[in-house]
């Protein structure tokens, strides 16, 4: 407990902010928000106590305020429809108790679920005395859920040493930041006009059998206040455009693919009559899929991903390792084989090969675009307002380090400015290859492979299907991290020696562990530029999906298995689609 | 005009057949394009289903579209106001026949089993574009037929590794078809005016820094609902509620949480009280809340007690409402408290209780349990039961039970939930009230022979739950808020920190008197088949004996800081 003045002293802001008159005063034009969120952590971090037990020595308020407008239609008709542009405000409260050495944090409770605090709903009204009310009611449970969950973590330290001996909480200097991108302009009836066009195409496709359109218009407003004094304040419009169509081939399986587009505003999407063109593609890509073979025989070799698929397989399987895990300490210790087994093995891989010389990895939230192409994971701060940074996580081929929040972990001791949402999770993150090979090439490689294993032919993969836009779950074989089985494979090509392709359908894909990075053949020279939610998820906290960018170059894979899918087929449907029943 | 009721046909009756041929049907006047393209859909994936195997016998479209409002407000500031439509689709599609279909319960140690994929709702699009509309039926029912047929055959294995059941009632019961429609009707509110007077309703909780919740929400809904089945029903129904929901808590010193609420309950939101009685109430909350903090908690008891009106049609709702809804004395898992009591005196014999969902208003007040139709289709009615003291029935859906062939209208359920029997308009009336200074005398006349201390009074009740199942005690907990302990000289006195609890027979057999003001609580009703509004109506009642038990409490403190506000108010 002794440590607290030295933290406060080293920090000159925080020990503003304590006592609270710099950051009053200067609030005249500051909103009421904010200045309800500092005036009550003040309070908060210097008063809250409960008989001798200690304040907090860390508290922060985040407060999230988010408008969605969702439309979505059917066959060219709106299902969902959202003209009242729905808004909401929660606040998050993080407080800490004890030290940053040992805080009530990074414990799992034998109740696990009375350890989760949900987030508050605020008033819309920008009304300070009511905004003030709503936080003082949550930080005082919040304190109270800490001094009691610190009291469990000490009691469960008593007979145990830590093997992750590094501190709760980490300390970076106090920023200010504020962030905004250019208001959305929210025309519903436009947006519901073009869901209604786009879902209307599949009236051309009778092999489409379930088809939506829909277009999500997002408001994202966060505010953020620490007892440090860092503050930020961001906004952020996201507009998320999918159509989703399935089809049903003549054996009963399910076929599946969507048209994705993310952009900053409505206006900065693809113009409505390349969307059509587009969703056309869809349903001539599901109608040809249909129409296309199964593999005969399970294919073990050499697989060329292209683009999208290479991004994709590299978010699913790869991105994921990329941040750091902290080891938990726990109240029941039946849990600890389970911690140990979701530990990222990544944490004894720094300064180990992870892939091929020729590959690196950065994470880049300073970046806001590449080659004209928007990217997604920009930001100047994180989270918890640390200032982001280029951070270089592979370096021809060896690991160097992992993405970091504050809290440190077992020989990262700092953070990277990669909090984002409930823990760190990637930016923006750039695979590039020193000797990358043009798309011909690359295809020439596959099938010297495929010729020096004595293969009649060679396989590549141009779509890997999406696990946050896919609607069909219950036939599909689950992803698994151990045989390495991803999403099923949308797009699969069989190469002839003599360069031609033959599509085939239903093909799963597994042997796409971690370590099949390490033989990656050959690389691309050109970055694929995707879009993808990240979940952040850890134990004992509430998951977020964090919309991240990837450039990734296409990717020779060494061996890899693509086989028929296991699992029951479900059989076609007995009626007709009533549409084409005329 | 009580709400919006424009007609366009008498119902007129049609024998239930079993399939008829997929032929065109002439659609009733007034039917809107989502009627036709129900009608349409059903009766083409019909004709190609009937082709197979293990063919339907059975199949019903019910889509059922809200138009909603809801705003909300808390210490006089908004917390959300949101418009939304939406049309929820529900199929019941049976393959066997009425006397063993895939509905049938299995039996036995079913371990835990994954919803099936194909349950649940679907929203259908909102737009009235049949091509769309039957793209979704198609494929939805494509998916429940093929679920069908799997369930089918685990309850034909289930029979037979099972000993042979005690009820052995069919599955689904012979209805008439109802064809009836009626016009649509929206409703359109003035959201920016109902954000003003929300909160407005919660400013008065503001002065005070130790009431720590208050909220008020509005939901307003306009619904029409349609539905269309192989018998050849065919239903267009609509109807508009407004609902006004007033909640604050507080906590006393030792922890308790201390609730206190208010419901108003109208068809159209024009008829919902104005400000003034509205703020009255809130004050009147207030007032409760502050009283609750420093009331005495008082210890377990028993002994003779008054039920308010409302308390009242709390604790019938729970007490014996939930036991006569059919399917209750059905299910081997279920205590089946009443079944036996057919014909038997179960309540004083001045007593009557009935259901009757037909019932818009009594006297000046809506009720929210009013609906025409059920969600089977089945036309709704008035059903006796208890009469005279002795139990006479039961509620009924579909799903006939052992002496009970048919449905009486109550099978009803929330969009993607299979339907059970529920409750509508539930009414307790006595035919020899007494007033309520004359039932608070025999109460202390009670107090005397028993030599209790004191008698108690519930004036409001929060809600309750009750257990119906075989393996936990078939008990009720009711959880009451206004409690008042009245002593043998008439004095009251306001405490807290009880539960009423006891067993449904028993504490049925402890009713002597009623008052002759019966008051009326409208609610939503949760159970098995989602919530669905509700009413319990009932005059004050005197029991010879209740029993109370020490109320669960939190352990949390009150806030260890004040309140940061510049004025407060303190008690």
């Amino acid at each position: 407990m002794n440590l607290v003045p030295r933290f406060f002293l080293r920090l000159p802001a925080a020990l503003a902010a304590a006592l609270g008159f710099t950051l009053g005063a200067a609030a005249a034009d500051e909103d009421a928000v904010l200045r309800a969120m500092r005036d009550e952590l003040t309070r908060s971090t210097t008063q809250l106590k409960l008989e001798n037990l200690a304040p907090p020595y860390f508290a922060a308020y985040r407060v999230n305020e988010t408008t969605d407008t969702r439309v979505s239609a059917s066959f060219g008709s709106i299902v969902t429809r959202d003209r009242a542009h729905p808004r909401r405000r929660m606040a998050t409260i993080e407080l800490r108790v004890g030290s940053p050495q040992l805080d009530q944090t990074n414990f799992l409770p034998s109740n696990i679920f009375g350890s989760f605090s949900l987030p508050h709903e605020l008033p819309l009204d920008d009304n300070y005395t009511e905004l003030r009310r709503q936080l003082w009611l949550a930080t005082d449970s919040a304190y109270k859920q800490a001094v009691e969950q610190l009291a469990k973590k000490k009691a469960s330290l008593e007979n145990k040493t830590r093997t992750d001996q590094t501190d709760d909480y980490g300390s970076e200097p106090p920023t200010q930041t504020t962030e905004e991108t250019p208001r959305l302009n929210v025309d519903s009836p436009a947006a519901e006009q073009l869901v209604r066009e786009l879902s209307a195409v599949f009236r051309e496709f009778p092999a489409v059998i379930n088809s939506t359109a829909a277009v999500d218009l997002g408001e994202h407003f966060s505010r953020y206040v620490n007892s440090e004094g860092t503050s930020y304040a961001r906004r952020e419009t996201m507009v998320t455009l999918v159509v989703v169509a399935v089809a049903q081939a003549p054996d009963g399986r399910t076929l599946e693919s969507n048209v994705l587009h993310f952009a900053r505003t409505a206006e900065a999407l693809p113009p409505k009559a390349q969307l059509l063109d587009e969703t056309r593609a869809l349903g001539r890509q599901l109608t040809a899929l249909r129409a296309a073979p199964l593999i005969e025989d399970t294919y073990n070799g050499p697989v060329l991903f292209e683009n999208a698929a290479a991004a994709e397989v590299f978010a699913q399987v790869f991105a994921p390792r990329l941040v750091a895990s902290k080891r938990l300490v726990v109240e029941n210790a039946q849990l600890e084989p389970m911690l140990a087994q979701l530990e990222n093995p990544f944490m004894d891989k720094i300064g180990a090969r992870v892939l091929p010389d020729f590959l690196n990895v950065t994470d880049d939230a300073t970046r806001t675009e590449i080659g004209g192409a928007p990217l997604f994971g920009t930001g100047k701060v994180d989270d918890e307002g640390v200032p982001t940074r280029e951070v270089k996580l592979v370096e021809a081929g060896r690991l160097k380090t992992l993405l970091t929040s504050r809290v440190p972990a077992r020989g990262l001791l700092r953070s990277t400015g990669s909090r984002h949402g409930g823990g760190p999770a990637p930016s923006n993150l750039f695979v590039t290859a020193t000797e990358g090979l043009t798309a011909e090439t690359l295809k020439t490689e596959l099938l010297k492979l495929v010729q020096q294993r004595g293969k009649e032919f060679g396989m590549l993969v141009r779509r890997v299907a999406n696990p946050a836009f896919r609607t069909l779950r219950e036939q599909a074989s689950a992803p698994n991290r151990e045989s390495g089985r991803i999403e099923p494979a949308i797009l699969v090509y069989k190469v002839f020696p003599d360069g031609h392709e033959e599509l085939l359908r239903n093909v799963e894909v597994s042997g796409l562990t971690i370590s099949a990075f390490k033989d990656i053949v050959a690389a691309g020279k050109e970055p694929f530029v995707y879009h993808t939610p990240f979940i952040s998820a850890g134990i004992g906290r509430t998951p977020s999906a964090e919309l991240i960018s990837l450039a990734v170059p296409s990717l020779l894979f060494d061996d890899v298995t693509l086989k028929q899918p296991s699992g029951a087929i479900p059989k076609p449907p007995v009626a007709k689609h009533p549409f084409f029943d005329k | 005009m009580k709400f919006p009721r424009r007609l366009f046909l008498a119902s007129w009756l049609l024998p239930a057949l079993c399939l008829p041929a997929a032929r065109a049907v002439e659609l009733p006047a007034g039917a809107t394009p989502v009627l036709s393209a129900l009608q349409a859909e059903l009766d083409h994936s019909l004709t190609a289903l009937k082709a197979e195997p293990v063919p339907p016998y059975f199949l019903s479209y019910e889509v059922t579209e809200n138009h909603s409002y809801v705003v909300s407000s808390t210490f006089g500031t908004l917390l959300n106001s949101t418009e939304a439509r939406t049309r929820h689709l529900d199929i019941d599609l049976r393959v066997g026949d009425h006397k063993l279909d895939n509905t049938h319960p299995l039996r036995g140690n079913q371990g835990f089993t994954m919803p099936n994929p194909a349950g649940g709702t679907t929203l259908l699009p909102i737009e009235d574009d049949p091509d769309a509309i039957r793209a979704v039926l198609w494929y939805q029912t494509d998916r429940k037929f093929k679920a069908a047929v799997e369930q089918l055959t685990k309850v034909k294995t289930n029979m037979k590794v099972n000993v042979a059941e005690e009820d052995p009632s069919a599955d689904f019961s012979a209805e008439p078809a109802e064809v009836w429609i009626q016009a649509p009707v929206d409703l359109k509110i003035d959201r920016a005016a109902w954000e003003v007077k929300l909160r407005r309703y919660t400013a008065p909780f503001a002065a005070y820094g130790n009431i720590y919740g208050a909220r008020a929400s509005l939901n307003v809904d306009a619904q029409t609902w349609w539905y269309v089945n192989s018998e050849r029903a065919r239903l267009q129904t609509t109807q508009t509620t407004a609902r006004l929901f007033i909640y604050a808590t507080t906590k006393a010193d030792d922890g308790m949480v201390l609730p206190r609420y208010e419901t108003f309950f109208a068809f159209t939101p024009d008829r919902l009280p104005g400000d003034a009685e509205v703020l009255a109430r809130v004050e009147r909350l207030i007032k409760d809340l502050l009283a609750l903090r420093t009331a005495p908690v008082i210890d377990p008891y028993a002994g003779p007690a008054i039920l308010s009106g409302r308390a009242a049609g709390v604790f019938f709702h729970e007490v014996f409402g939930h036991r006569v809804e059919g399917h209750r004395q059905k299910g081997v898992d279920q205590g089946q408290t009443f079944k036996k009591m057919l014909g038997q005196p179960v309540l004083p014999a001045s007593f009557t209780v009935y259901c009757d969902p037909t019932l818009d208003h009594y006297g000046p007040t809506a009720l929210g349990g009013y609906y025409l139709y059920d969600n089977q289709g089945v036309k709704a009615r008035r059903v006796t039961l208890v009469e005279g003291g002795v139990l006479k029935g039961f509620l009924m859906a579909r799903m006939p039970i052992e002496g009970f062939p048919n449905s009486n209208g109550h099978g009803r359920k929330a969009p993607g939930l299979p339907v059970v029997a529920r409750q509508s308009n539930l009414i307790v009336e006595t035919a020899q009230p007494v007033s309520r200074e004359k039932l608070k005398e025999q109460l202390l006349k009670l107090v005397k022979e028993q030599a209790k201390p004191y008698g108690l009074y519930f004036e409001d009740i929060e809600s309750g739950f009750t257990l119906t199942g075989r393996f936990i005690p078939n008990a009720f907990n009711v959880r009451p808020i206004m409690v008042y302990r009245i002593y043998p000289d008439g004095r009251e006195e306001l405490v807290r920190g009880v539960d009423f609890i006891g067993t449904p027979l028993s504490a049925f057999s402890k009713v002597v008197a009623a008052d002759d003001k019966p008051d009326i609580f409208n609610g939503i009703c949760g159970a098995e088949s989602g919530p669905v509004p509700v009413t319990g109506i009932s005059p004050g009642l005197l029991l010879s004996q209740v029993e109370v038990q020490k109320k669960e409490k939190a352990q949390d403190r009150p806030p260890l800081l004040p309140a940061p506000l510049e004025k407060i108010s303190s008690p």
